[in-house]
């Protein structure tokens, strides 16, 4: 039925979906480094290169956090007080703490000091790991919404953010020219088994939308047939999951740079997409 | 006949919760202990005896509004409220296929919920329960996150564009310590507008919600929201 109603604005808004984006690689990054820091000895260029990317896009995130808000240079509001209800305010100390953690990890790495690195990296394992999962709560929180009230969102989130780090340190690492002594820089298995937990959980999260109620099927409805729906399907789905998969599992052997930058780039592009899908479409803002 | 859940009016003789909610589960760290108490006790109404407490809100009889939007105008007045941007409207709905068609109105306001998303969320503190216990906004604490907004299930919040801040409704408070009723229901030329402390059991609001059917907007919430319609309405 037709309503006339004010013209809602939508409070989250591109700065929100980059700070998603980033702060997913951040903590799959972090996390990502010390995995591989712990592991085999051929995966230490990954580990070496994940833990630098995670305070320059720590930074980057930082900054579009500060952007978002209305009024940028009152930032420093969100750290004279804690809020335990709010998630921001959780994030807010979380994020600093690990920043602090971040910086002589990295340049513990960087120096080749890797043994230090893993013990620092310990200490920051917590901090990351739950900087990887609080925009997915952040957005569970508000229980109003039809998309964002899913349990799934935080760990879609956290797998979502380390697919990007793993895509990132790939894409790094060919661009640096360094030459892979195992296909994808040892992390093929590693990479396919997470693409297909975010397919399975994509797929969870439909199921729930379908049986949640109105409000619910309406959005899982917009997400398949609505104006965004060809976006959605194209490029998160079988740009940024199915193709890589395919590329990863036919490519068994295959260490050729230009199928780490294809795999990598088409998961960077479906992540990205994932965080403006559940943002904008979220918001009801089709 | 379907009975009317009661929980809802309920809801005010208890003070409004603490914020604290499913986040509990995330309190780890002495980093949150001490914070807690401190930052708890800041913002909150806490500290009054509980028969001092007020609840206010408003009741709202369908029956008699007819969408002339006038308090929609009073409340733009009142506060000077910038263009693109209300603290207070009327929405409208329409239903069925010329020529059986039909409109309904809804006012909509904040409704000053007892187990508020927008107070729960705010970083800084500057979204919180005053001393009147009404949800208010401490503009200078405001940095503009716009998550009370996002949080908010009635889309009552908005940026002011003037002052940067986060917004809304405030129940008109300065009139109201005044003893002067809101700008919308002093204007409201079909009375349909009630305001008034739901803690006090001999006031308008208190009788109206005993004696009749009313409703609140998305109860499942479970936000406690204080306006309540009287009279049908399509959600």
């Amino acid at each position: 039925m037709p309503t006339y109603d004010i013209f809602h604005v939508p409070a989250l808004d591109w700065t929100t979906v980059l700070y998603f984006f980033l702060s997913g690689l951040t903590s799959g990054c972090f996390l990502l480094s010390l995995w591989a820091g712990y592991g085999r000895e051929e995966l230490k260029p990954v580990a070496k290169t994940a833990a630098v990317i995670t305070p320059i896009s720590l930074v980057i995130g930082l900054l579009m956090l500060i952007l978002h808000l209305e009024r940028p240079f009152q930032f420093w509001r969100i750290l004279v007080t804690f809020k335990p209800t709010s998630t921001t305010s959780w994030g807010a100390w979380m994020l600093n703490i690990f920043f602090i953690i971040s910086i002589p990890y990295a340049f513990l790495w960087l120096i080749n000091k890797g043994n230090k690195a893993k013990l620092l990296g310990l200490l920051g394992l917590p901090f990351a790991l739950f900087i990887g999962l609080y925009t997915g709560l952040l957005l569970m929180q508000m229980s109003g919404n039809a998309l964002w009230d899913s349990a799934l969102l935080p760990w879609m989130f956290l797998v979502g953010g380390l697919l990007a780090a793993m895509a990132t340190t790939i894409l790094v690492l060919t661009a640096s020219g360094q030459e892979a002594k195992e296909p994808f820089y040892g992390l093929r298995q590693y990479f396919c088994a997470l693409i297909v937990i975010e397919l399975l959980m994509i797929f969870s999260e439909f199921v729930g939308l379908f049986t949640g109620g109105a409000a619910a099927t309406e959005i899982g409805i917009t997400l398949l047939r609505g104006d965004l729906s060809f976006w959605f399907l194209s490029l998160e789905v079988v740009a940024g999951l199915l193709i890589p998969l395919g590329i990863l599992v036919v490519a068994k052997t295959s260490k050729k740079a230009g199928l780490h930058v294809a795999v990598s780039a088409l998961t960077l592009i479906g992540i990205l997409t994932m965080r403006f899908i559940v943002v904008i479409v979220g918001q009801g803002q089709i | 006949m379907e009975k009317q859940e009661r929980t809802d009016v309920g809801a005010c003789n208890a003070e409004h919760e603490r914020p604290q909610g499913r986040r509990a589960v995330l309190k780890v760290g002495a980093l949150g202990a001490l914070a807690t108490y401190a930052s708890v006790g800041e913002g909150s109404a806490g500290g009054k005896s509980t028969d001092k407490r007020k609840c206010y809100g408003m009741v709202i009889d369908l029956r008699r509004c007819i969408g002339c939007h006038a308090c929609t105008v009073a409340c733009k007045s009142e506060f000077d409220v910038p263009l693109g941007v209300w603290r207070s409207w009327v929405r409208i709905k329409e239903a069925g296929v010329y020529p059986h068609t039909r409109r309904s109105f809804i006012p909509k306001l904040c409704n000053n919920c007892r187990n508020s998303p927008c107070i729960k969320v705010c970083p800084t503190g500057a979204s919180h329960y005053d001393e009147n216990d009404v949800s208010s906004i401490d503009k200078t604490k405001c940095i503009g996150c716009k998550l009370c907004k996002a949080a908010c299930p009635y889309k009552q919040r908005f940026i002011n564009p003037d002052e940067d801040t986060a917004d809304k409704c405030s129940l008109c408070m300065h009139r109201v310590t005044k003893g002067l009723v809101p700008s919308c229901v002093n204007t409201c030329l079909g009375r349909a507008r009630i305001f008034g402390d739901f803690n006090d059991p001999d006031s308008e609001v208190s009788e109206l919600v005993r004696n009749n059917k009313v409703r609140v907007l998305k109860p499942h919430l479970g936000t406690k929201p204080q306006v309540y319609y009287l009279g049908d309405f399509d959600e």
